[in-house]
């Protein structure tokens, strides 16, 4: 049975462009658009499908060949490629940093108060530490198998917690003060973090035959835009625009809210960690395993010492920022800067290669 | 005689080889009393051997092994010129007749023939009652009463150095995937074991993953069983003196899957499988949730409950995690002396101990009642897993489980299923993902998954053991009717 057919496809596109599932931009969404999010949210949609359209068209139609690691060295040469493939380790590293110190944080938030970093950082370290070694297709049967029993507990907890909204907070939905284009900008390359995901995995898709369409790839985009929907307007209509951008977690908050009288659990934010976890073990498995999959090809030491490399990075990563709050600034900055780079550098200059590839191809047919 | 004496030195002589002359016809035939069938001896070789020495010798026109092989009323029968080809036949059975030009092997298997019993291990409501039993022929006769294609395969393999173990691969050839086969054989040829007393020996040297607690191949005692699998294109292994038969790719769920679930109409068969599925939750995570609610989250249930918790631990000395432990443990103890006892005796011995010890536990003060109904919960939900060596693995599982719920609290319960799922993930049976097919979301396969769709919905083969036959199982009787 092949392992990657375009239902598995879709569930990946799914949780690549998901990232880390907290939903860290609603605060500050909140807090530029207030009501007015919708606006942002439909060009966020609309990039997203563009970029995804764009990301398959370059994916079917590119020869690729086994020597190629990513879009990078795939599309701009060898010797540009991998300093761009090493500066996409870094990010990634980074990106797999930040989805351990949200959980962690998440974690202490809601459940653990006093439990170490370090010791909450080993335990989710135990899953990618066995799915690495095993290769491509365990870590795909684990962000498979997970997908829809998380996805549908999730999409639960949610409806569940739309008890107490109230729809006045969507109103008014056309403010008087617009937001600036760069404050557009920057907001919705916030919740696109996966992009720099997708330079890696759809080379990685194409070595394994996955079973690659648009169609599969659109479901996963419209799951995904789907989800941060429900969670943007649920924390809209429970806490409102101004509270919401008050708020770390506010789609948290509102499901810790929810008091289910006369019921086994009376309170269901726990519960709700669940699929989070699940959500934070798969970003953290696919940063880590592109990372790892990258360094692999370029340090000549074995698979093993290649990933204590990454682990470590990782770790220091993970240890570091919680001693120096400006280092989490910077590290901040960076990856907005480099989602930045991506989407306004790298994606048009991907698009003119494509287009002078499939030119040159049809100029030899 | 020379050939006879080159025989005999190919074994140690023991006091049960025997080697009887025949006169006046130059032969003598060695056997071993304790493994041949005396009585056949007797009335199918010596008796016609003995009749023909007394006919004159001018009178016997056609030649020995001529005569012998037209006249001995046996089945088997095969010439062999080695010496130590014929000490194989006499170890396995065989009475052989060494003449001045070699030497015939005559099957005489004669040790005691259990008749096939209901199974003990794998027992069904309303499925056949008949169960494999020690004697691999008898095996084999249970699955081609039941298997009349032409394609069925059976290819035997020697295993054991010293015992000599006569082990059958049994699949469909035009089900089973090729590849698959030629891994069954390839691991099997590698095994250089002394012995093979049993099929679960066989099972841990040709299993993907040594290291796993899971089990990578289904052992059953059933025939119907193994037929359904081999229809699946599974492979079916037999080991001669094992009446567990090892069915293999294994994924997960088959350990979840009964006859029962087929021979019932769809509801019922899915109501039984998806009692089986919480009974598997219920005894991985009541202990671990038990402890993660009253130790670290009380706040999640309502304060009724909690008072009443509190009210039933009050005066126990043992933390909750001790307790739970102890209990867990206590259980194990009861169900692993109820094993060994004697049959009776272990019944009433596993009621006592279920019953008395935990009653008077809670009396001592030792346990919470509470505590006692968790546990019996967990060890009913181990329980209602078809497979022994799934729920063996499912009960164990449970105290890592309770030692990381007791650090992480709730945390620890979920991040411990998280790494038990990666875990998994990395499992194959023969190749195939042991979480396959949740792993693939292959709409046909999950018909028979976690629900049993109505049969007519699974017209195709599941894709599950990779079978290259992927077309109609059988006739698309409702279109055509």
């Amino acid at each position: 049975m092949k392992q990657m057919n375009s239902h598995v496809v879709a569930i990946l596109t799914f949780e690549l462009l998901l990232s880390t599932g907290t939903m860290e931009w609603i605060p500050k969404w909140s807090e530029a658009f207030k009501s007015e999010v919708w606006l942002p949210f439909t060009l966020y949609f609309t990039l997203l499908v563009g970029i995804i359209t764009l990301f398959y068209y370059m994916t079917a139609y590119i020869p690729f060949t086994e020597n190629n690691l990513t879009l990078f060295d795939t599309l701009l040469g060898k010797y540009l490629g991998a300093g761009l493939n090493l500066l996409l380790v870094f990010f990634l590293i980074t990106y797999a940093s930040q989805t351990c110190i949200n959980g962690i944080k998440i974690i202490q938030y809601a459940a653990l108060p006093y439990t170490p970093i370090a010791a909450l950082l080993l335990v989710g370290l135990l899953i990618p530490i066995q799915l690495i070694p095993a290769g491509f297709e365990p870590l795909i049967r684990y962000q498979v198998s997970l997908f829809y029993p998380a996805l549908s507990l999730a999409i639960f907890l949610l409806i569940m917690s739309f008890r107490f909204s109230n729809l006045h907070n969507f109103l008014p939905l056309w403010l008087p003060v617009q937001p600036t284009f760069s404050s557009f900008l920057t907001n919705i390359l916030e919740l696109l973090p996966g992009l720099n995901l997708f330079v890696v995995y759809l080379v990685i898709f194409k070595k394994h035959q996955a079973a690659l369409s648009l169609k599969s790839m659109l479901l996963g985009t419209g799951g995904v835009a789907t989800l941060n929907f429900i969670n943007l307007y649920l924390a809209l209509a429970v806490l409102g625009p101004f509270e919401s951008a008050t708020l770390h977690w506010p789609v948290l908050e509102v499901v810790r809210v929810q008091k289910m009288a006369s019921s086994f659990i009376e309170r269901l934010d726990l519960i709700f960690l669940v699929p989070i976890l699940v959500a934070m073990s798969s970003a953290l498995n696919l940063y880590l395993y592109a990372a790892n999959y990258i360094l692999t090809s370029y340090l000549p030491f074995a698979k093993w010492i290649v990933l204590t490399i990454t682990v470590s990075a990782l770790g220091f990563l993970v240890i570091l920022p919680h001693y120096f709050v400006h280092t989490t600034l910077k590290i901040q900055s960076m990856i907005n800067f480099f989602n930045l780079f991506l989407v306004i550098v790298c994606l048009p200059v991907f698009f003119i290669r494509f287009l002078l590839i499939k030119k040159k191809e049809v100029h030899n047919d | 005689m020379e050939t006879t004496q080159k025989l005999i030195d190919q074994i140690i002589l023991t006091s049960d080889v025997v080697v009887r002359t025949i006169p006046y016809l130059q032969l003598e035939i060695v056997f071993i009393t304790t493994i041949v069938d005396l009585q056949r001896i007797e009335e199918h070789i010596l008796k016609p051997l003995t009749e023909r020495a007394r006919i004159p010798h001018e009178q016997q026109t056609e030649p020995l092994e001529e005569w012998i092989a037209n006249n001995l009323h046996v089945a088997k029968i095969k010439t062999l010129t080695s010496p130590k080809e014929a000490a194989q036949s006499l170890l396995d059975s065989a009475a052989v007749i060494c003449s001045s030009k070699g030497y015939l092997a005559i099957d005489m298997h004669g040790q005691t023939r259990r008749t096939p019993e209901e199974p003990k291990a794998d027992t069904s409501i309303r499925g056949p009652r008949d169960g494999f039993t020690e004697i691999i022929d008898v095996n084999v006769s249970l699955i081609r009463t039941r298997v009349k294609d032409e394609k069925l395969q059976m290819k035997e393999r020697i295993i054991g150095e010293r015992t000599k173990t006569k082990v059958l691969v049994v699949f469909i050839e035009d089900l089973a995937n090729p590849r698959i086969v030629k891994e069954v054989f390839d691991r099997l040829d590698t095994v250089k074991i002394d012995g093979v007393l049993d099929s679960g020996t066989l099972e841990q040297w040709i299993e993907d993953n040594h290291w796993s607690p899971y089990p990578q191949m289904q052992a059953t005692e059933r025939p119907d069983k193994t037929v359904a699998a081999l229809l699946e294109g599974r492979i079916a292994i037999m080991v001669d003196g094992s009446p567990f038969v090892l069915l293999a790719p294994t994924v997960m769920l088959s350990f979840f899957q009964t006859t029962d679930d087929y021979s019932q109409r769809w509801v019922s068969g899915t109501a039984l499988r998806l009692i089986r599925i919480i009974a598997l939750l219920v005894s991985i995570f009541i202990p671990s949730l038990y402890i993660a609610l009253t130790m670290f989250n009380p706040e999640l249930i309502p304060l009724k409950m909690v008072l009443q918790l509190a009210a039933t631990r009050e005066g126990i000395p043992l933390p909750i995690v001790a307790e739970a432990t102890f209990m867990e443990i206590m259980v194990e103890l009861v169900r692993e002396a109820g094993n060994r006892m004697p049959q009776q005796m272990g019944q009433s011995y596993t009621i006592v101990g279920g019953l008395v010890i935990g009653d008077m536990a809670v009396q001592a003060g030792i346990v919470s009642p509470i505590m006692v109904v968790a546990v019996g919960l967990t060890a009913l939900g181990a329980y209602a897993i078809p497979n022994y060596e799934a729920a063996f693995v499912t009960r164990m599982i449970r105290f890592p489980m309770l030692l990381t719920t007791s650090i992480f609290g709730i945390v620890g319960t979920i991040a411990f299923t998280l790494m038990l799922f990666a875990h998994l993930c990395t499992l194959r049976s023969f190749g195939v993902p042991y979480l396959t097919p949740f792993v693939q979301m292959a709409g046909p396969d999950l018909h028979d998954s976690l629900i049993r769709a109505p049969l007519q919905f699974s017209e195709k083969r599941p894709g599950t053991y990779w079978s290259p036959r992927k077309w109609l199982r059988r006739a698309n009787q409702q279109k055509g009717t």
